[in-house]
């Protein structure tokens, strides 16, 4: 079993995909055979910050019905059933099919008496991976226009499950969407540990309050990462207060550095091209915390 | 009445912010509007607008399949029906329902041949309704944790907002959107005038944009962006030329300025606290061109 770290935060844009690489270059860089998974479908960037022209696996399809006109005997029981309203009955006619409404769920399939609903698909994302050196990274992104991010992740994460049980991936870090919603807890679910990614605002504090609700639903374990550390002393402490009060460990204190931002600007890992400033020490730091874990975790390491 | 939702496809490029200070600005001129937070999964223009609440309400939009344990004969069709993986089997040979597996679509029900499946509401979220304290109606909500449907949501959210709109003759409805170009975002954008694209110089924020304006332009919307952040990087002037390309001309520039985080801290929007700041300034002719792009 390899050891799964989910790199979460709610809030968008507080450094989760910085954290996310840095670590998973960090860990490879260590030799760790490191599987990176990009489930921010939405806008997935891994790749750009990576400097990796990504290959396409596969589209991802959801079933959408494909009406036989033939075989239909207009009698509108599909129509009826369909709980997202995509099919629409007409009197004498085929249904009209809605694609942007269609769910995938095959319920017309299953009430139509006439075996007129057969096959049919529609892509609403795509698979895509690459590599650099040791460092694995699979992901997918959702087709523009498409609502239905969660199973898009859901795709994504069954493909990472059939990975592992043919590849000797060590650890893998799941690079998460921003929110509490479906997509992001799919992306969670499985992890041994979970990095929660916060910065030192009012709002940073209160999407660190959801997310450690959401650790609790799930019954995931989490630590503290604080991006951007040093722009309010208060927002800090502020955090650090909540932190004791929930018995939650910090990790890791990122501080603001103009040099990651110049980094992802070149789409190269901060631990690589600048690994002694200020945020490229931190993040080296954070790395080590997470090589111990996996280690202590034992039958999981690479040679065992 | 208008419509403009606020989005950026990459998250935390600032948002919040320009919502924020847009809202306090466009009234201080003299317009009415109302605003909404159509970042359901995680609020929080209600944190630097403040909130003074009007009423709350749970909403049920979501649906759950339950199964009756005590019917259930683990015949295992539902497992093998269920197209979203959400079925597993129990030790005991009868099914277990993974509850953020399951959309509630009822196909486990149709297929159960003894009645042991029935579908019933579950909470999506809360639906907040309220003043900000500059006197504007607000419309917010929170998306219970791991739940579907956050685009339904938004569509209340919205609704909420229009109706305290009209009520007030406003002229204008703010939409704070979410991060992303899913369920959400897409729902913010459904029959919306305008979108204003945030983004900041980084290839990884402009690539977002790109993603986003190609929804706002299957959705009709007029788009403008603009550039927040802006010295933190050369990367600027790229990003305003493919912007423009796009049909998306950036309004303003505001640059990277302490007294952004410092209104942050103090919860308000920077252009009522620190007016004649960098940002402040920039914040104030954004506000304008935005009146006078969407609103003229």
């Amino acid at each position: 079993m390899a050891f799964r770290i989910a790199v979460a935060g709610g809030k968008g844009g507080v450094g989760k995909t910085t954290v996310a690489i840095n670590l998973a270059v960090a860990l490879a860089g260590r030799g760790w055979p490191v599987l990176l998974v990009d489930a921010d479908v939405d806008n997935p960037n891994d790749h750009v910050n990576l400097g990796i022209e990504p290959r396409d696996i596969s589209d991802i399809f959801l079933f959408a019905p494909r009406i036989d006109e033939e075989a239909c005997a207009m009698c509108g029981i599909c129509a009826q059933n369909c709980p997202e309203n995509a099919l629409l009955a007409r009197p004498g006619k085929p249904p009209v099919f809605f694609e942007d409404r269609c769910s995938g769920c095959r319920i017309c399939q299953l009430v139509c008496p006439n075996e007129a609903v057969k096959e049919g698909s529609k892509a609403i994302g795509r698979l895509f991976s690459g590599e650099r050196g040791s460092l694995k990274l699979v992901g997918a992104e959702l087709r523009p226009g498409e609502a239905r991010s969660p199973l898009v992740v859901r795709a994504l994460m069954e493909h990472v499950r059939a990975l592992l049980s043919d590849e000797r991936l060590s650890i893998v870090v799941v690079d998460c969407p921003p929110g509490l919603g479906n997509t992001t807890v799919r992306a969670m679910m499985g992890s041994d540990i979970v990095l929660l990614i916060t910065e030192p605002t009012p709002l940073g504090l209160s999407t660190l309050k959801l997310s450690t609700r959401a650790l609790e639903k799930l019954g995931l374990k989490g630590f503290v990462v604080v991006n951007r550390a040093d722009i309010s002393g208060r927002g800090l402490e502020a955090i650090k207060a909540f932190l004791a009060e929930e018995e939650l460990d910090l990790l890791a204190e990122i501080p603001y550095d103009e040099e990651a931002v110049r980094a992802s600007v070149r789409g190269a890992p901060l631990v690589e091209v600048a690994p002694s400033s200020k945020a490229g020490r931190a993040l080296l730091g954070l790395a080590d915390a997470v090589d111990a874990m996996a280690r202590s975790a034992g039958p999981r390491s690479p040679k065992a | 009445m208008k419509e403009l939702v606020v989005v950026s496809g990459k998250g935390g490029v600032g948002k919040t912010t320009v919502s924020a200070s847009l809202a306090y600005l466009l009234g201080q001129r003299g317009l009415r509007l109302a605003v909404a937070d159509a970042d359901v999964d995680t609020p929080s223009l209600h944190l630097v607008l403040g909130l003074e609440l009007t009423s709350s309400e749970e909403s049920f939009l979501s649906r759950k399949a339950h199964i009756d344990g005590n019917r259930c004969t683990g015949c295992g069709k539902c497992i093998s029906t269920c197209p979203y993986g959400a079925l597993k089997e129990g030790p005991d040979g009868k099914p277990r329902l993974s509850w953020f597996a399951c959309e509630g679509c009822g196909a486990c029900k149709l297929v159960c041949p003894e009645e042991a499946i029935s579908i019933r509401s579950a909470k999506t979220g809360e639906l907040i309704i309220g003043r900000t304290r500059y006197g504007q109606p607000m419309a917010t909500a929170q998306l219970e944790i791991g739940e579907h449907n956050s685009g339904l949501l938004v569509s209340q959210v919205r609704i909420k907002a229009h109706e305290a709109a009209v009520l007030e003759g406003a002229e204008l409805v703010l939409v704070d959107g979410a991060p992303g170009i899913g369920c959400p975002v897409i729902s913010s954008l459904v029959g919306a005038d305008g979108a204003l694209v945030v983004i900041e110089p980084t290839p990884e924020s402009l690539r977002g944009a790109m993603r986003v304006l190609e929804v706002a332009e299957h959705f009709g919307l007029r788009a403008a962006s603009v550039l927040n952040k802006a010295d933190i990087s050369d990367f600027g002037p790229r990003a305003i030329e493919a912007l423009e390309e796009a049909g998306a001309p950036v309004l303003a520039e505001i640059p990277y300025d302490r007294a952004v985080v410092d209104a942050l801290a103090e919860e308000r929007p920077v252009a009522e606290l620190y007016p004649a700041s960098r940002a402040g300034k920039a914040l104030l002719e954004l506000s304008e061109a935005v009146e006078a792009f969407f609103l003229s």
